[in-house]
């Protein structure tokens, strides 16, 4: 018999051990997806992976469980033909001692079933101070809840394409008009633990109630019950280890008002040696969850994006494009056709293999398109001055920076700005443009010191630089035809005769925008090339004899290369923000270290940092009635 | 063969005397230990082997996807065992906790300076590959011979909170 099994996980770590032990005392192939824990889950995951278990990384913005187990569901079912596929959460743990009692369970139902389901027991540690609650006993609920039961792929769907796993894997369903014969969940359950400890519980309790009233869920059936009115308990009075064991034991619904007196489980989980661990790592990363939903959204990405990725960074497959049946290096691209001939290797190493280059970090930028053609550009021209015309946020002088760091070039960058904003990227007030550049100082003080920046207006700052002596001029002001054209004209006698000149929004023709004619114009007088994703990127050549950029010379030369190259970029690019996992984990690092400190001294000490929290984040939670109470707390 | 350092400059000069600045093949980024980001720039540049020193500065995150060998050298002095207990001073206790960032899965060799704290590191459960002497510049570093005094312009007798806590 072959089992497989598929879970997502997000910021697990304290209960990962154990439940590693069960992957691989029951199943001969998992997939562990990772939805951006900021914890050590991944590396207690890495650390047992290897072909029974594979680790993947999910980025979105949004909780797209339903279409990712989907996929992962089909590619299961189709490369490693299991005859069952589950699909388990961290909690929940089967209730067999060993493999034989699994198979004997499961024995002739794939031949009977298209899916099994199996109703969740709910069980409880009795202790709840966050020790190793496999080291203790549990309670256990009553009876098994079956309206929110777990599903199990039986090998009868492995070649039908027509069915998806809704989101929560309580079914699977048919998008033709042939059926999907389910089990009956008969008595058969599995344990899930919906509590581990009293910590665990208010900060899920606070995540819960607040994906409910963000997503504006609602209420009825009592579903959801469990995240609210706890809140009202806190209000009154703490929460009662045995109140709390109740809700846990009667997980989604209410307990009834007239308890039941506890059982206590008779299972041991014999094939569980790893302890459940509570650190401060753990708890920081289920903060950071907390925080992450608290944030302001992010506009700039679709709420149902996401992209999968495995350990090396290579996209399994994305919702921007066609969801692939197997694993590609990158989406599928055209290459130019004379980068596969002739001097190949030159070719690849001078344009292709710079774009997989990362920045340092990556703030909110509408430049984000272009970074990677960035390191093309300083690994061809190794520029001794960089001169960016509009800074912003910084996104492209950190990926310049990044890329002289990287290419070790004697590069001195210079960004200028007013950080008044403009008409067209929006005025910012006194504080913001303020905040901004004092930000960006600090940071290229200490990280890249060969950075400066100039808080004035172009021109003011203009003959501090002598004729010539720009190898890079980045112009990226305002962006009306004069104001370029005039950015254009003063600063190009600063440029050196073999230097290169970018225009960033040459694709955008509305808003006043007037960066297009002056790039019409540009174009019948120099080399250039131009790109036209992220709002247009145009590079004016000054000298395309010069043998450092003759790769990109010949691109500009063969329309149907460069276009192919375009396209190269933008998807590389597009990829860009999921791949720098570092700078959306900044902020909880930042909790993971104070909480870090804290922990190793007293318990009073390990309030502080969620009173901190609370009081840091307490403007954001003020659309959330009783949420600060339950992080105070 | 591409080779990074991630530490102070001065510790890594005896490595490679001759001006291994000037080496394309030899990448030594500085930055700040505030905000790690500059290690992006190993993963960038795709070192064949990269020589850590003080290696439980650095995130986790940042050194998985620095490609090649990645060598850790643990620098710091640890405290004596007696009595299967540590005697540790503020000073020693503190570095102990910074150990507890170090990210040791992440390392392909893992060495101590010091032989004589093997007891020590076992009793910590360290996973420590081999013992050896820190390859630092014997020109700024190097320990006085016996018999000989060397000239002394400052002593630092305490650190300067103690000074200002005394005043």
């Amino acid at each position: 018999m072959n089992i497989a099994c598929f879970t997502m996980f997000r910021n697990e770590a304290a209960i990962l051990p154990p439940f590693l032990d069960q992957i691989e005392a029951f199943f001969d192939y998992t997939v562990l997806l990772n939805h951006g824990s900021s914890d050590d889950g991944p590396a207690y995951v890495r650390a047992r992976s290897g072909a029974k278990i594979e680790l993947f990384h999910l980025k979105a913005p949004g909780y797209p469980q339903s279409a990712v187990a989907t996929f992962f569901a089909h590619q299961i079912m189709s490369q490693h033909e299991p005859d069952f596929l589950f699909f388990l959460d961290c909690n929940e743990f089967l209730p067999f001692s060993n493999r034989s009692e699994l198979e004997g369970f499961l024995s002739g139902k794939e031949k009977r079933f298209d899916t099994l389901l199996f109703g969740w027991l709910n069980i409880c540690p009795t202790n709840l101070d966050g020790g190793n609650i496999f080291a203790a006993p549990f309670w256990r609920a009553p009876r098994s809840v079956v309206e929110v039961g777990k599903i199990v792929i039986t090998r009868r769907l492995a070649g039908r394409s027509d069915w998806f796993v809704e989101t929560g894997y309580h079914s699977a369903r048919s998008s033709s008009d042939m059926p999907i014969l389910a089990s009956n969940p008969d008595d058969e359950y599995i344990y899930h633990i919906p509590v581990t400890s009293r910590l665990e519980f208010y900060l899920k309790m606070a995540v819960g109630a607040a994906i409910l009233q963000k997503e504006g869920l609602n209420l009825s059936s009592n579903l959801g019950w469990h995240w609210i009115e706890p809140d009202q308990d806190l209000e009154v009075n703490q929460l009662s280890s045995e109140r709390l064991t109740r809700i846990a034991l009667h997980y989604p619904f209410k307990p009834p008002e007239k308890p039941e007196p506890l059982t206590k489980l008779e299972f041991s989980f014999p094939y569980i040696y790893s302890p459940y661990s509570e650190t401060a790592e753990s708890r920081s990363g289920q903060i950071g969850t907390l925080i992450q939903l608290f944030r302001r959204p992010d506009t700039s990405q679709d709420p149902s994006s996401f992209t999968v990725f495995d350990e090396d960074g290579s996209i399994l497959f994305s919702s921007g494009g066609q969801i692939t049946k197997s694993r590609t290096k990158m989406p599928s691209v055209p290459l130019p056709s004379n980068l596969l001939s002739g001097n190949f290797a030159e070719n690849y190493a001078a344009l292709i293999e710079p774009l997989f280059c990362l920045p340092a970090r990556l703030p909110a930028t509408g430049w984000v398109g272009h970074i990677p053609f960035l390191f093309v550009l300083f690994r061809a021209l190794r520029p001794e001055t960089y001169v960016e015309l509009g800074v912003g946020t910084g996104g492209s002088l950190t990926a310049a920076a990044t890329a002289a760091a990287t290419y070790q070039t004697p590069t001195m960058l210079v960004g200028i700005d007013s950080w008044q904003g403009d008409e067209h990227s929006g005025y910012y007030e006194y504080y913001e443009g303020d905040a901004m550049y004092r930000d960006l100082c600090d940071y290229f003080a200490t990280t890249f010191p060969q950075v400066r920046v100039e808080r004035g207006f172009f021109a003011d700052i203009l003959p501090r630089f002598a004729a010539g002596s720009v190898d890079i001029l980045h112009i990226d002001g305002l962006h009306t035809y004069d104001a370029v054209k005039g950015d254009f004209t003063s600063w190009f006698d600063r440029v050196s005769p073999n230097g290169v000149i970018l225009l960033h929004d040459i694709a955008v023709q509305d808003r006043g925008f007037g960066v297009y004619r002056l790039w019409n114009e540009l174009k019948e007088h120099f080399t250039t090339l131009e790109f036209h994703h992220s709002f247009g990127l145009g590079v004016v050549l000054l000298a395309p004899e010069d043998e450092r950029l003759r790769p990109l010379v010949d691109l500009a030369r063969d329309p149907n290369a460069m276009r192919a190259y375009e396209s190269l970029v933008a998807d590389v690019a597009r990829v860009l923000p999921e791949r720098m996992q570092a700078d959306a984990e900044d902020r909880e690092s930042q909790l993971k270290r104070q909480l870090a400190e804290i922990y190793a001294s007293s318990s009073w000490r390990i309030t502080a940092p969620l009173r901190w929290l609370s009081s840091t984040f307490w403007g954001m939670m003020t659309p959330f009635p009783g949420l600060g109470k339950i992080l105070r707390h | 063969m591409r080779m990074a350092v991630v530490g102070h400059a001065i510790w890594f000069a005896n490595h490679y005397p001759e001006q291994w600045r000037g080496d394309a093949d030899v990448i030594c980024p500085e930055g700040s230990e505030v905000d790690y980001s500059w290690l992006m720039v190993l993963r960038n540049w795709r070192p064949d082997v990269t020589l850590f020193y003080r290696p439980e500065l650095y995130p986790e995150r940042f050194l998985h996807h620095i490609n090649g060998f990645r060598i850790a050298f643990l620098t710091e002095p640890l405290p004596v065992l007696k009595e299967k207990k540590l005697e540790t001073t503020p000073e020693s206790a503190l570095q102990l906790q910074v150990y507890k960032c170090m990210a040791w899965q992440v390392f392909h060799r893992r060495l101590y300076y010091d032989r004589g704290r093997a007891e020590t590191v076992a009793f910590l459960g360290w996973p420590i590959d081999s013992f050896r002497p820190l390859p630092i510049d014997t020109a700024n570093f190097y320990p006085p011979r016996l018999g000989t005094t060397r000239p002394i312009d400052i002593k630092l007798s305490r650190k300067m909170e103690q000074i200002e806590s005394m005043s």
